[in-house]
């Protein structure tokens, strides 16, 4: 056949390559953490770092400033959502123990501004090496002072899946 | 390969990390995914996860790729596999039943890409491998071959028949042979 080795004109119009979905890189990404395929790169070392920092920073704002600050207005906590190997799903899928938190900070509207499940994909195997409780979420409340802040914390059904919470005050200035 | 690629191939293989291999994956992920979703028939779910399993057996492997052959051949054979098995564990997928419209051929075959995808699609799975390797990767009957399991032979016939199948007017004859 003489036209074997000639491309056909039928495909000419074809693109050889097509854009894929963004999200695909961030799920193979994933896919690779999970089966320890890949590497920490310095830059997540980076973040861990940065991140620490910025913990510490806020516990640090914590024992500094014992003394109230505002009365007059609500005050911002970070809750921070911490578990370790004694957490437990009580028999529900992920999905709904993540139904059950949403819930809750719909319940809870007046006092959580906002809240994140955290990528343990690539946080794990870091913290693994630091400490068992490893921060999994947090929610960003809205409390008129540390008691009012507390019973929300406590109120939130993270506790009920034997995680840890804790708790910081956010400086204003 | 490329002189870019061979860097950036060279770069993940020594750091191994997130940025080194977004960068290959950016890079090599367009021509992947175009032929997943043209072996699938436009089945973007299945694409993607064709893709990432190329991916991690492309990562696992790394090591064992010996620049003999290109990066981007080496890789498009990992998708073939993983092609072929998909196609083991599921032959109903990305057969004409599996294709949403059947549009009718038209009498003058459009010059727009999209209507060339749809027409694609209808090729026969078997066929549209070949097609899409020959024409969009340029590789050639041996590779073909070796790539598929099949014969030289049957990579040349199963050529033909796709381009006639994508020629309305050779069309039914083919679908005959097809169908037999």
């Amino acid at each position: 056949m003489n036209d074997e080795k000639k491309r056909s004109y039928l495909l000419r119009d074809l693109p050889t390559e097509l854009k894929p979905p963004d999200h695909l890189e961030a799920s193979t990404l994933k896919a690779l953490n999970r089966a320890h395929l890949l590497r920490k790169s310095p830059a997540r070392l980076r973040l861990v770092s940065w991140a620490a920092i910025f913990i510490g920073g806020f516990a640090l704002g914590w024992v500094v400033s014992l003394a109230p600050q505002s009365t007059n207005s609500a005050e911002k906590y970070l809750m921070l959502l911490m578990e370790d190997e004694s957490f437990t799903y009580h028999g529900q899928t992920q999905a709904e123990v993540v139904q059950e938190y949403a819930s809750w900070a719909k319940d809870r509207r007046e006092n959580v501004l906002m809240g994140e499940e955290l990528d343990m994909s690539v946080w794990s195997s870091v913290s693994n090496l630091e400490s068992k409780n490893r921060v999994t979420g947090f929610f960003l409340i809205e409390a008129k002072n540390e008691k009012a802040a507390i019973d929300v914390a406590q109120s939130c059904p993270h506790l009920n899946h034997g995680g840890q919470i804790d708790l910081h005050p956010i400086n204003s200035h | 390969m490329n002189l870019e690629n061979q860097t950036l191939l060279e770069n993940f293989r020594r750091a191994r990390d997130d940025t080194s291999f977004q960068a290959l994956y950016r890079q090599c992920t367009p021509r992947l995914y175009a032929m997943s979703v043209r072996l699938l028939a436009n089945s973007q779910h299945d694409a993607e996860d064709m893709v990432q399993e190329t991916w991690l057996r492309a990562v696992r492997g790394i090591e064992s790729y010996q620049q003999q052959s290109k990066f981007e051949t080496w890789i498009m054979g990992i998708l073939i596999n993983v092609y072929r098995e998909l196609m083991r564990k599921n032959p109903s997928t990305s057969t004409l039943e599996s294709i949403p419209s059947s549009k009718q051929p038209k009498a003058k075959p459009s010059q727009s890409f999209i209507d060339l995808e749809r027409k694609l699609a209808e090729v026969p799975v078997h066929y549209r491998a070949v097609l899409l390797l020959f024409e969009l990767e340029g590789m050639d009957h041996k590779q073909i071959s070796a790539l598929l399991d099949i014969s030289i032979g049957t990579s040349k016939s199963r050529l033909a028949r796709a381009r006639q199948w994508l020629e309305p007017t050779n069309r039914s004859a083919c679908s005959q042979e097809s169908s037999s």
